[in-house]
């Protein structure tokens, strides 16, 4: 697991309902891998993955997988404020967590208040169409009224994960380049990535034969 | 003896007033030429000798001709003064070209001697010969000249002048009459040898002729018709009546002043030559003789009695200067030292008579009629003169612009081709401008592409190796500061419920916070002493956990150690260690172990805090809780102790194996570096979950109260 050279870290958090698949999007985003089961997530995982915002600018984003579950809502709550990008994700087999769309988005801006977050809303698990329960109309009205992006993805298939995210991406890295997002001491939402490690202790010189470690 | 000669002059001041008359019309001749050349010497000199000129033209006699003169003359001025302004194509016409300056300063002299009669001596110096006026000759302007119409110069400051000029003729007029009622013409005549004198050398030389052969020679050019003669039959009018007031107390002064200024002005001239010469003939320039004889030789064909006339006046402005060199100069045109002068100058003055006649005769054929043919050649003489003079300043002028652009040409090769230093200069600059060459450029890329690559590698290779990256890539990192943030979040909700909080609940609930934070405290002291015999680490981390009761298993955890105990035990299990891996592998293999067991060990730390402040459990109290937690860090450190020492190991077998234990000794350092990195990181994740225990041990007792 070598990391490679990024230009910045934008954390993001992904919230919304429990069960409507927050880990499996950011599973199959990090690992490409979709898995049926999975354990309900307690208090908050990490996942991060490094995306190339424009020609030879990459970033690494560090996304917060918080518990949906509604015990956990005062943890989550505090890392809201580290982040720089909100991603608000609904299961459109779910009526309710649909419905729930407006109290997550209130919630993060709440406690963002002070910076510009980018929020980005996923209907997901857009390969069960059988059980569709909101449409994608719906979904993307419900987007636009907030002037926000949306998505419809599927961790099964794949759609959109990629480009959900890549889209979030640019847009965190537009709004740096605009000035509209500072870099700021005592605020993790944008880090700068970091250089080359220079604490380079050369220990030993092998014939550079890539071990295992990866 | 020059000096003689003006005196004598001087002393025929009606004479000389008369002469005044020519000196008006030759400057109103110049005037109208346009050639303002002697006005150009700028500054109130030419004033002076202008003014001078006036007064003497309107002492001899008409307003209108007065005015004339004086008007052309202040016109003249101004031009020249104009001109002077603009500089260059002007200048080609007006420079102050030695000739220029030399006719300029003949009439200054008469004005200096009223107004600057110092800077006449100063001027005054030994002016040897004037070999340029004999060679420059050129008539050209004199048909010009003389064919223009008069135009009237009025111009305020003429009247001024004409103001003086007539209290002067008044005065002279006396004197005039005494000496000349008779003829106009005579009085021209002598006028006009009075102006030579005044004027210029020229004119002096011919007054010594005048002098001489004086009234005789006047009624031979009387012949002739001047162009002027309508101006001068006024100015005789004048003349007659001006005495020459001015000239009667000034005359001695004035010729002195005026020698002077004539040597002056010659050796100026001169100089000017000379200087110029020299550097043409360095530069191979042409000459301005030359250029003036290429210029003009139409004009000399055709106005040949001209030309000898006008050759004839610079000799004698010579022959003024030096007495009578001048004749001999005529003869010559290089009459340059004569002190025997006098004899000679007769046959000068027959010269200049008989250039005289010819001109007269050559006029008369542009249809002039003839007034007094003394006057007119007197006439003639002044203007040659003064055109000489201008075509000389004309030709200096071109010659002059004709030189600079060569020194322009000779000093740009000469910069350019003949000064190493300054190539080398311009090489050097130009070098610095020029972009490298596209191989050059290439090869740099190439370079710096293989640097970066090299450093990419050895970064990543490095990173391979750095407990931090890993711990980071493995999330450990994301975990402890999760962590922290919720500490943080703890630490502030206790204190705000403790200072909240009533006083007698705050005394139950103290001594429960007192303990935890002890055992917080104590945990890593009694590890330290703690052994780092073999543990069962996936029993001892899952009894801990269970103790915290909080429904969480340590999957990850214990899979991640199991791993690297199976690792360590293939390790050994085979033979040839060396074969499997070599020491770098192991090194890799023992740093990333170390991290991912950190990871694990934060995250687990991390969930545990949540899961604690989460639970309403009661059924464990928290101080068992954070006894729990304690143990759970100390198994953790010393597992990571244990891992440390087995990779140790195994790189030292490696070593040994391999003979290469200097290259394998920094490497198993670093093992142990990185091991003691990673119980910092588990302590310090461990003493984060110290508020977040507090916390939820007040929460509970808030609840149980309520």
């Amino acid at each position: 697991m070598c990391e490679p050279i990024f230009e910045y870290q934008f954390r993001l958090i992904l919230i919304g309902d429990s069960t409507v698949g927050k880990s499996s999007i950011l599973r199959y985003f990090t690992d490409g891998k979709f898995e049926d089961a999975c354990d309900p997530t307690v208090g908050v995982d990490f996942y991060a993955r490094l995306m190339e915002v424009k020609p030879g600018v990459r970033v690494k984003l560090q996304i917060w997988d918080t518990a949906g579950q509604e015990r956990f809502r005062s943890i989550t709550r505090s890392y809201y404020r580290n982040s720089v990008g909100v991603i608000i994700v609904y299961d459109i087999t779910k009526r309710s967590t649909f419905e729930n769309l407006k109290q997550w988005y209130e919630e993060a801006r709440n406690h963002i208040e002070p910076h510009k977050a980018i929020f980005l809303v996923l209907g997901h698990k857009s390969d069960k169409e059988d059980g569709r329960q909101v449409t994608a109309r719906e979904g993307r009205r419900f987007a636009e009224m907030h002037g926000l992006k949306f998505f419809e993805t599927s961790a099964k298939t794949g759609q959109n994960i990629e480009e959900s995210f890549s889209q979030i991406a640019k847009d965190t890295y537009q709004h740096l380049q605009d000035g509209h997002i500072r870099l700021e001491d005592g605020w993790d939402g944008v880090k700068p990535g970091f250089a080359r490690p220079r604490e380079t202790v050369h220990l030993a010189e092998g014939e550079g034969e890539s071990g295992g470690c990866c | 003896m020059s000096d003689d000669e003006a005196f004598a002059s001087a002393e025929e001041g009606e004479e000389e007033a008369k002469g005044s008359k020519e000196k008006s019309t030759v400057v109103e001749e110049q005037s109208k030429s346009g050639q303002a050349a002697p006005a150009e010497k700028g500054g109130a000199k030419p004033k002076g000798k202008q003014q001078q000129r006036k007064k003497k033209g309107k002492a001899q006699g008409k307003a209108t001709a007065e005015e004339k003169g004086k008007a052309s003359q202040k016109t003249s001025r101004e031009k020249s003064s104009v001109k002077a302004d603009t500089s260059t194509v002007q200048a080609k016409e007006f420079q102050p070209t030695p000739a220029a300056s030399v006719e300029s300063q003949a009439p200054v002299s008469q004005s200096s001697e009223l107004v600057q009669p110092s800077t006449k001596d100063s001027i005054k110096a030994d002016s040897v010969s004037d070999k340029q006026d004999s060679k420059h000759e050129d008539v050209k302007d004199i048909s010009t000249t003389e064919g223009l119409p008069d135009t009237k110069y009025e111009t305020p400051r003429g009247q001024k002048q004409e103001v003086l000029t007539d209290q002067d003729a008044d005065k002279s007029v006396e004197s005039k009459s005494e000496t000349q009622p008779d003829k106009d013409s005579e009085i021209s005549a002598k006028s006009a040898g009075d102006v030579r004198q005044s004027l210029s050398k020229n004119t002096t030389g011919e007054d010594a002729r005048l002098g001489n052969s004086g009234e005789q020679s006047i009624p031979r050019d009387a012949d002739g018709a001047s162009p002027n003669s309508g101006e001068e039959k006024l100015a005789e009018d004048g003349a007659k009546d001006e005495g020459s007031w001015n000239w009667g107390w000034g005359s001695s002064i004035l010729n002195a002043a005026t020698n002077s200024l004539e040597t002056f002005s010659s050796q100026v001239g001169e100089g000017l030559t000379t200087i110029i010469d020299s550097v043409e003939s360095s530069l191979g320039v042409p000459s301005p003789e030359d250029v003036a004889k290429a210029d003009s030789p139409t004009e000399l064909d055709t106005v040949p009695g001209e030309e000898d006339t006008v050759t004839a006046q610079p000799h004698e402005k010579e022959a003024s200067e030096e007495a009578l060199a001048a004749k001999r100069a005529a003869e010559t045109q290089k009459g340059e030292e004569d002190k025997e002068a006098e004899q000679t100058a007769t046959p000068a003055a027959q010269e200049e008579e008989d250039a005289a006649k010819a001109e007269g005769s050559w006029l008369s054929g542009w249809g002039m009629s003839s007034i007094s043919n003394m006057g007119k050649s007197l006439v003639n003489k002044s203007q040659n003169l003064m055109n000489t003079g201008f075509e000389k300043a004309e030709n200096l002028a071109a010659g002059g612009l004709d030189i600079l652009e060569t020194i322009g040409k000779k000093t740009y090769t000469t910069l350019t081709e003949h000064d190493p230093g300054l190539r080398r200069a311009r090489e050097f600059l130009h070098l610095r401008d020029e972009k490298p060459s596209l191989s050059s450029m290439l090869r740099e890329a190439q370079e710096q592409a293989d640097v970066q690559a090299k450093r990419d590698e050895e970064s990543e290779e490095a990173l391979k190796v750095n407990f931090t990256a890993l711990f980071e890539d493995n999330q450990g990192l994301a975990h402890l500061e999760a962590l922290e943030m919720l500490s943080n979040r703890s630490e502030r909700k206790v204190q705000s419920l403790l200072s909240a909080m009533e006083e007698d609940m705050l005394e139950n609930i103290r001594p429960q916070l007192v303990e935890i934070k002890d055992t917080f405290q104590q945990a890593f002291e009694k590890e330290e002493a703690g052994e780092e015999s073999e543990h069962d680490f996936s029993k001892l981390v899952t009894e801990n956990l269970s103790e915290l009761h909080l429904g969480t298993a340590p999957d990850k955890l214990n899979k991640v150690q199991e791993n690297v105990r199976q690792w360590i035990a293939d390790f050994y299990s085979h033979e040839d260690h060396s074969e499997i891996s070599d020491a770098k592998e192991v090194q890799q293999r023992a740093i990333q172990s170390l991290a991912d067991v950190t990871s694990k060990a934060v995250e687990q730390f991390h969930k545990a805090g949540e899961l604690v402040l989460m639970q309403k459990d009661e059924e464990k109290s928290y101080t068992h809780r954070a006894q729990s937690l304690a143990k759970l860090s100390s198994v953790l450190v010393t597992e990571v102790d244990i891992l440390a020492s087995k990779f140790s190991q195994c790189l030292n077998k490696i070593g040994e194996e391999k003979k290469t234990t200097e290259e394998v000794n920094p490497m198993v350092t670093s093992v142990y570096l990185e091991a003691s990195n990673a119980s910092g990181y588990i302590q310090d994740a461990f003493q984060l979950l110290l508020p977040v225990l507090q916390h939820a041990a007040i929460q509970s007792a808030l609840a149980l109260s309520l």
